[in-house]
């Protein structure tokens, strides 16, 4: 039954591709469109050696293209062979279990700390001729079948990192959209039993190899990533008021760049590099303010007697989209840097808060009261309609991958804060961070290569 | 009944305060006779000294303001300590004061900042009303950042929802 739905649309995708140029496109938004995720395996690769890899690189990447919610990874145990080259697929059985694409690869180690990953991303009802893998079952010799391969030498301390780097291929061969998988998060762990309780990390996108960029005894929020993912606008009370400072994390150099009297928060960096949005209340109450980085100076952007706040760009830096409650209760509005012209954008629900535009400008994750609780949602922007992604109910920050597919959010888990996954189609969710103290204030960095 | 609780609880408060003056003051030896302030020995106490007694019980009769949810609205229960530190605070010009704005977890961090600044600013409000100057006055909104109690319960949130006056 599923396999005919497959075959019916794989046979429809292919219509339409001859009709068109683009044909791999065409064909995989079909797939995407339809409301299944797509159905993927990722062989164990097969290890050539003797100092086996710390990392096992199928996980990795199974994991990562599974917590988009757009792919469905087969376990280990349903798959029907182990295949590590596209020449070992057995097309029929994987046919028959149902999978549409395969990643197969290996691990040959070359000498001490040094190994060659190969992998192939195989399209298992192949490009031409899926009719007669039907008709013969016979093999189809690589080329065809294989949508991409590729060759590369890396050290023992770069698997998980190759592994996310492979995930980007086969998410971009897959669904047109560059892959968010080589990414890093920021994040606040607090632990109040340490001196310097609060402390700003830096970490891979799901959480591996953290490092430590900063430690305070007083609180740290709100960070945001430059859009060159060199540095980090956020806010420290560290001298017992708020402060927005600029940290390049590499060179470990800071600067305050606001500390007037009252709130300095809530920092985001325009999509240029060359400006911060952040709030102040220096003049009466919390509005935003446009801070041009070269010169330092202000430009104010709200100017109501209600709190503003955060303020988060347009993928294309013209229009600022906000938290306000001029109206009362929080809702999220727009305002158009270029002309002022202010809307409301939420309208549904006595809470909405904390927006951030998708790539494409057409979606706007954000947080959304509901009579459950406070949840993390995604708005249509053209028909406003909300859709709740979340099944917790103390979310909050939400924070999106660079191209859309997740978000990463902080919520309450017992006693403790955590930091969840969702993907942003709402079909995947899990826990990302737990255990030590609280964690908070997540930012997702941009691409960074 | 919330407000039951919390009148009972400032009432204790304010006689256990009362106590300690007294036995402070009976303690001492030199400085009274444990029936309150002595005026002679208050007299020989150097200004320094009675503005820190007063300070001291000021702190005792409260220094934490709480708040409904979603509210910054400063409940008539607290309008005599702020009196009491407003008419202080007039009366020390040279004296200077940190409200310290807190809100409870739920909603967004950063929309929190923005309410527990307006906390901090409605106690600043009154006390300027009593004569204090703005210049003795600084508001710092911690939001969620610093709860008071960890919990994720409405008892911890009403204990996270305050105003705190720190000299």
């Amino acid at each position: 039954m599923i396999l005919r739905n497959l075959i019916g649309l794989v046979g429809f995708g292919l219509t339409l591709a001859f009709s068109t140029a683009t044909f791999a496109e065409s064909k995989f938004v079909i797939r995407g469109a339809a409301d299944n995720a797509i159905p993927v395996a990722v062989a164990p690769f097969r290890f050539n050696g003797m100092q086996v890899p710390s990392e096992n690189l199928a996980r990795v990447i199974g994991d990562d293209l599974r917590r988009t919610g757009q792919f469905t990874p087969k376990a280990d145990a349903e798959m029907p062979q182990a295949p590590s080259t596209a020449a070992e697929v057995d097309y029929g059985r994987w046919r028959q279990a149902a999978v549409d694409y395969l990643v197969v690869g290996q691990v040959n180690e070359l000498g001490p700390d040094q190994y060659e990953v190969r992998f192939e991303l195989v399209d298992v009802f192949g490009r031409q001729g899926g009719a007669g893998l039907l008709q013969g079952g016979q093999l189809m010799t690589g080329g065809t079948n294989v949508l991409e391969a590729r060759v590369a030498r890396i050290g023992g301390d770069a698997f998980r990192r190759y592994a996310h780097q492979i995930s980007d291929v086969v998410y971009e061969k897959l669904t047109g959209v560059r892959g968010a998988f080589s990414t890093r998060l920021a994040y606040v762990q607090v632990e109040m039993n340490l001196r310097d309780a609060y402390q700003l990390f830096v970490a891979d996108y799901d959480g591996s190899n953290p490092q430590r960029v900063r430690a305070s005894r007083m609180p740290i929020m709100s960070p945001s990533w430059s859009p060159d993912g060199q540095k980090l606008a956020y806010v420290t009370f560290e001298n017992r008021r708020s402060e927005v400072v600029i940290h390049s994390i590499y060179q470990n150099q800071r600067q305050v760049v606001a500390n007037f009297k009252g709130i300095n928060g809530a920092p985001e960096w325009s999509p240029d590099g060359r400006s911060l949005a952040l709030v102040l209340s220096k003049d009466g109450n919390p509005d935003i303010y446009l801070m041009d980085l070269a010169s330092r100076s202000l430009r104010r952007v709200t100017n109501t007697p209600a709190i503003e706040t955060e303020p988060s760009f347009s993928p294309d830096g013209q229009t600022l989209y906000f938290t306000s409650d001029r109206g009362g209760r929080p809702q999220v509005y727009s305002t158009s840097l270029a002309s002022g012209a202010t809307q409301r954008v939420t309208f549904t629900g006595i809470y909405n808060a904390s927006p951030s535009l998708s790539r494409d400008g057409k979606k706007m994750v954000l947080l959304h009261r509901d009579n459950t609780g406070f949840k993390i949602a995604s708005q249509d922007l053209a028909s406003g309609q909300i859709s709740v992604l979340t099944e917790t109910s103390l979310d909050e920050s939400p924070t999106v991958a660079p191209n859309g597919s997740m978000v990463i959010h902080a919520t309450s888990l017992g006693r403790n804060r955590i930091l969840n996954l969702v993907s942003a189609n709402g079909r995947y969710r899990s826990k990302l961070l737990f255990g030590r103290g609280d964690l908070r204030s997540p930012a997702w960095s941009p691409f960074l290569n | 009944m919330k407000l039951i609780t919390l009148v009972t609880a400032l009432v204790l408060s304010l006689s256990m305060a009362a106590c300690t003056t007294t036995k402070t003051n009976t303690g001492s030896g030199t400085e009274g006779t444990g029936s309150g302030i002595d005026a002679n020995a208050a007299s020989q106490m150097s200004a320094a000294e009675a503005q820190a007694e007063e300070l001291r019980r000021l702190r005792e009769q409260g220094k934490i303001v709480y708040f409904d949810f979603d509210s910054n609205v400063i409940r008539p229960e607290y309008n005599e300590i702020l009196a009491n530190h407003g008419q202080f605070l007039a009366q020390h010009p040279e004296q200077k004061i940190v409200i310290n704005g807190h809100t409870d977890e739920r909603g967004s961090p950063e929309y929190n900042i923005g309410l527990g600044e307006r906390r901090a600013k409605a106690v600043a409000t009154i006390l300027m009303s009593h004569g204090v100057q703005p210049s003795q006055i600084e508001t710092v909104s911690y939001g969620e950042e610093r709860p008071a109690d960890a919990g994720h319960s409405e008892e911890s949130w009403a204990q996270n929802r305050r105003a705190e006056l720190m000299y």
